[in-house]
Parts: structure tokens; C-alpha cells; sequence
């Protein structure tokens, strides 16, 4: 065995051995644990925008750019519009504004909305969630 | 890397013996904050790691196992060679916009993949200039197609690739061009050594006859979308590893090394996971981010489904074998030959970086792939590394006496990964693909294999979007 691994591994074995200070339970098997559990709050316009745009958007007013373009404000804005951020030549000739329709096709399917985007993205999301998704890039730029 | 298996075996069974017996119980807390669901992660690589790390961002709990006794999967940078080459994950695509966002938002530094002068040609043993090719006697292709070297010649042929968007490959309506790539090229005109060429450095089937043409397509649109935000491939500063590593430093879960998944049961409303120390986890869900080779040997109750069980049977892995070593000199310039080869031998590629690490050595990099692989992974390590040092020297004369061999890394036989990654065979791309993203009741699955728009490590991570949406969807 490496010293290498050797250290790391007594490192991760302490590491366990401390939380072993915690409350144990012989762990049994606990029936029905969903059913007790109270009831989630539904996926809002916030969770849905970090579980499917955060990777590569940020939206808070003056961030820097992502390997995606800041999105604060862009409800209302024509395409392609961010002085900053180095657009594709397709999404700056598309002539497209982001309005609720034209942003609801965006995200079903960027390349097909815009052949030669640079933004290369399989959805995810129900139609449902895009209209709720659309609702927070609205709302997060007026809150703030 | 599999023929210390006996070595990680022993260190695992230390890492138990050090926790304590009751150490791994109870790390779920019992009384979940109104509204929080228990998920728990399989496989501490890139997508499992991304995908507890959003979980936990949204306010719920998860508990993290790993198989092997160190973060990453198949990111792995060989931290024990000089310059920690890549043995897995290497190249982030400047459209890697997740990867580049999870580098930079951990505070990690990414440098451009050093760029060489390209890679000389060796053709049945016969170093080639590449302008040379087209009159070369060796080059046996129609004359339309001369002008092609053969690490090019696939690539050349599949000019008019017909995928207009990244998803299109997944769509039933391309299943036409699912179809064996070798019947293709060799209606092309090729022959059967011209087929060899192209077989030689596969990297998306173990084989010809087993590639899909349509698979071909994928990986090459994929790569012209790379190309087409004009800025060079990426790697992370001190090695990739370094990105799973932050990850798995910034959860509150504390990753469970050493910890391989048995069984996945499903009963009454949650999940239970059975590791192989017998110890028993209960929680709401669960995402698996196995690979498939390594998921195969999981225990599900209620099982799969037959389609499930069909594509798991189906769906082989990539075999990629690599010699790490290491030179003291830059032997390659007192030839004046090319320091990197496309080969089409056994040894299929040479990567070579021809600037010295901190320690001031050359790392070369001998990347063995597909079928070819298989006498290397019959051998020991040590006979391995012998075996591929000594046709290394007899490929590349100038190497004789100048190499020393760092590391060997055998990604095929490694019973947690079972190969580097996924491979569709011709015919079943869009069946296939459906059926690996399709949850088992409240299991969720992620990885590479489960990618859409992309492949590699932003694959991983586009996957574990996914498999979150669909976990809290279901556990609402």
C-alpha cells in the first residue's frame, strides 16, 4: 500500500470514527418512511432554475457570466443582447425578444429554435415547469 | 489498476475494522426537517457527487456510497505519478458549461490542454509524414479518399452527418443510421485494411462490427460543436480528480469510501440499501450512478424489468488499457520525429506531453482501446507493463532505455467501472438509451452511460440534473 493511500485512508477512517459519536441505531429497516415524512413543498421556479439552468446561468443582478450569459432581466429583452457575453453569430441573427413563447420553444429546443446555437441543452423539464421556470426569471429580476 | 484488487480488498476491510462496527449505522438523521426527503447516492463520481450536491442545495439529505476507497469513479488523476496524468476523464470541452461552472465555483484553476505539433502517423510500423500519405504505397484507398490519413478517414467519410441538434441521435427516426459502421465504410469503397485503420483507435465500439454508425455520427457532431466555440480544450490545474474531490468537500454528507451497494429494496414507501458490510440504509429514494457493468452486480427488489435486464446485457463498455511512463529526456527530438503516434498496432496511441512536469520529466501515455486491449488484460500487471514497455521501445526505437513505466491503468477489468464508457451497439440507440434513464419505482439513474446532449464528464453532470428532478418529482 501506498503512504499515499495509507494516509488517506486513516484520514477518511477518523473521519468516521467521529461521526460514530452521533446517536446509532442498529439501523433496522424503517417501514413506510415516505408516508410519515411531511409533505415537500412542490419543485417552485427557484428549485427548477437550479436544478436545470444553474449549471451554466447565473441570475442575481450584476453576477459575471457563467459559460451561459446572466439571465437577470432577460424576460422582455431581445436575443443576444448582453454587450459582455461572446453570443453565437446564429442566436445574434435570430431576431428573436424572449417572451414567454418564444422562451418556452427556447428551452423545449434551443437547437431547433435556433439552428447553430452554441447553447446545447436537452430538456427536461414538463411544459408545466418551463411556464413555472419562466415565472422566476421574471420575478428574480423585479425582486431585486 | 485491477490487479490490485487484492490490495484494495485488504484496505477496505482495514477502513471497516477501523470504523467500527456501528460507525456507518445511523448517519440519517431519524427526524427529517418538514418537507426534506432522505435520498441516498450510489457511486461518488461526477454525476452521484453533482447530483447530492443540488440535492442538498435544495434543503434535503443524502447519504453518499462509494465502492472503491477514493472519490471520483472514472475521473482519476494518477496522483502517484509526476504530473498526475489523467488515467480516466481527461479533456473538458470548452462547451463543458456545467464542468467549467463546478471548476470555477470551487475555486479551481483550468488550464488549455497543451497542444502539441499533432500526432505522427506509424502505418504497419512505417513512420509516414503526413503529406506523404497520399503517394504512399502503403495507402491503398480509392482514389477519391487518398488524400485521408487514416486517423482522419472515418471522419472524412461521415462528412454529411446527419444530425442537426445535439438530442437528434436519441430520436427513433434516426434509427436508419443505426446500423453496423463497418457495412458502411466498406460500401464506401474501403478495404479490409483500410477497415483496420479505422478499427484501430475506435473509441466508440470494441470493434468494428459492434460500432454503430449513428453512435460515430454522435461522438463526431459532438466534437464539432466543441470546436465551434473556437477556444482550446481544458483541463484542471493539478489534475481532474481535483473537481469530484471539492465536490465531495463542500456536501455536508460525509462520502462513504470503501462502501460497496449490494442491494436496493423497495417496499412501503422508501428505499433500503444494503452495503456489502451487511449494514442497512432506509431513506426515500435513491439515485444510482453505476455504471452499468458494475450496476449488473447490484440486487434489486423488486427486480428489473425485462427491458432493464435486456439492456444491461446488451450494452458493453469501453476497454481501455494505459501505460503511464515516464521520460527523463525528450528522446523524440534527437530523431526529429513526432513526440505523440496514431498507430495501428497493438499499442494504438502515443500521447506524449513535450513539455516537462514540476519534477522535470516527459509523461507519455500509451492508450491501448477496444478488443486490443485484451491480451494486455490477460496478463498480470507486471507481466502487462513488461509486455507493453517492451513493444513500446520496438514501436519507437528512439524510446529504447529512455522510458520508465509510472503506472498501469486497466479500466475493462475493474469490477466498479467494467470499462471507460458506454458503448451503444448498431440497432439499439434509441431503445437503449430510453431504458437506462428509466427510473425503477423510486430509484433514479444517473452517469455518463445516462447522458443526452452531451458525453464525458458533462454527461455525468447533465444526468444528474435529471435524475434529481425526477427523484423529487416522485417523492413529493
Amino acid at each position: 500500500m501506498s503512504l499515499v493511500r495509507w494516509i488517506g485512508l486513516s484520514l477518511a477512517a477518523f473521519g468516521l470514527l467521529a461521526c460514530s459519536d452521533s446517536p446509532t441505531s442498529p439501523a433496522a429497516p424503517q417501514e413506510d418512511a415516505a408516508a410519515a415524512a411531511p409533505a415537500m413543498p412542490p419543485l417552485d421556479g427557484a428549485a427548477l432554475f437550479r436544478i436545470a439552468c444553474a449549471g451554466c446561468h447565473r441570475i442575481e443582478a450584476g453576477a459575471l457570466h457563467d459559460v451561459g450569459p446572466n439571465l437577470h432581466g432577460i424576460v422582455g429583452q431581445p436575443a443576444a443582447s448582453r454587450s459582455d457575453y461572446a453570443y453565437s453569430s446564429a442566436l445574434q441573427s435570430s431576431n428573436l425578444a424572449w417572451d414567454r413563447s418564444s422562451l418556452a420553444a427556447w428551452i423545449a429546443a434551443t437547437e431547433v429554435l435556433v439552428p447553430g446555437t452554441t447553447m446545447t441543452y436537452a430538456n427536461i423539464l414538463t411544459g408545466e415547469e418551463v411556464a413555472q421556470l419562466i415565472d422566476y426569471l421574471h420575478e428574480a429580476a423585479t425582486d431585486h | 489498476m485491477n490487479a490490485s484488487g487484492p490490495r484494495l480488498a485488504w484496505t477496505r476491510r482495514r477502513f471497516l475494522a477501523l470504523a467500527g462496527a456501528t460507525a456507518m449505522a445511523g448517519l440519517l438523521p431519524k427526524s427529517a426537517l418538514a418537507g426534506t426527503r432522505r435520498v441516498i447516492v450510489i457511486g461518488a463520481g461526477l454525476s452521484g457527487l453533482a447530483a447530492a450536491g443540488l440535492l442538498e442545495s435544495l434543503g434535503h439529505e443524502v447519504l453518499v456510497f462509494e465502492a472503491r476507497e477514493r472519490i471520483g469513479g472514472r475521473v482519476w488523476s494518477l496522483d502517484t505519478v509526476p504530473g498526475s496524468p489523467e488515467g480516466g476523464a481527461n479533456t473538458i470541452g470548452p462547451n463543458y458549461g456545467r464542468t467549467i461552472g463546478t471548476v470555477r465555483r470551487h475555486g479551481l484553476e483550468l488550464r488549455a490542454q497543451p497542444r502539441g505539433p499533432g500526432l505522427g502517423l506509424l502505418i504497419d510500423g512505417q513512420a509516414i509524414e503526413r503529406d506523404a500519405w497520399a503517394a504512399s504505397p502503403l495507402n491503398t484507398l480509392p482514389e477519391t479518399l487518398r488524400d485521408a490519413t487514416p486517423d482522419r478517414l472515418a471522419s472524412v467519410l461521415m462528412g454529411d452527418n446527419p444530425l442537426r441538434t445535439s438530442t437528434q441521435w436519441l430520436e427513433p427516426g434516426m434509427s436508419e443510421r443505426d446500423v453496423p459502421a463497418g457495412e458502411f465504410f466498406r460500401a464506401q469503397g474501403l478495404d479490409e485494411r483500410a477497415l483496420q485503420w479505422i478499427d484501430a483507435n475506435n473509441s466508440y465500439g470494441n470493434r468494428l462490427q459492434d460500432t454503430s454508425l449513428l453512435g460515430l455520427y454522435a461522438a463526431n457532431a459532438g466534437i464539432l460543436r466543441a470546436i465551434a466555440w473556437r477556444q482550446p480544450a481544458l483541463e484542471t490545474a493539478g489534475g481532474n480528480q481535483r473537481i469530484p474531490e471539492a465536490m465531495a468537500a463542500a456536501l455536508k454528507a460525509q462520502v462513504q469510501l470503501g462502501s460497496r451497494v449490494e442491494a436496493i429494496i423497495q417496499r412501503a414507501g422508501g428505499v433500503q440499501v444494503i452495503t456489502d458490510s451487511g449494514r442497512r440504509f432506509d431513506a426515500d429514494g435513491a439515485i444510482c450512478t453505476l455504471p452499468l457493468p458494475a450496476m449488473a452486480r447490484l440486487r434489486f427488489e423488486p427486480g428489473l424489468d425485462a427491458g432493464w435486464r435486456g439492456a444491461m446485457a446488451r450494452i458493453e463498455y469501453h476497454k481501455v488499457s494505459q501505460l503511464h511512463l515516464l521520460a527523463a529526456e525528450p528522446f523524440w527530438e534527437e530523431t526529429g520525429q513526432p513526440a505523440s503516434w496514431w498507430t495501428n498496432g497493438p499499442l494504438g496511441r502515443i500521447f506524449t506531453r513535450t513539455r516537462p512536469n514540476a519534477a522535470g520529466h516527459y509523461n507519455m501515455t500509451v492508450w491501448i482501446n477496444g478488443d486490443a486491449c485484451d491480451p494486455f488484460d490477460a496478463m498480470s500487471e507486471a507481466g502487462a507493463i513488461e509486455a507493453i514497455t517492451a513493444e513500446l521501445e520496438r514501436t519507437l526505437p528512439g524510446a529504447r532505455g529512455q522510458v520508465e513505466p509510472a503506472a498501469l491503468v486497466r479500466w475493462a477489468p475493474d469490477p466498479d467501472s467494467g470499462g471507460a464508457w458506454a458503448l451503444w451497439p448498431p440497432g439499439g440507440i434509441h431503445e437503449l438509451t430510453a431504458t437506462v434513464r428509466r427510473p425503477h419505482e423510486r430509484v433514479f439513474f444517473a452517469g455518463e452511460h445516462t447522458g443526452q446532449a452531451y458525453s464525458g464528464m458533462e454527461a455525468a453532470l447533465e444526468s444528474a440534473e435529471r435524475a434529481v428532478l425526477e427523484s423529487l418529482r416522485r417523492l413529493a
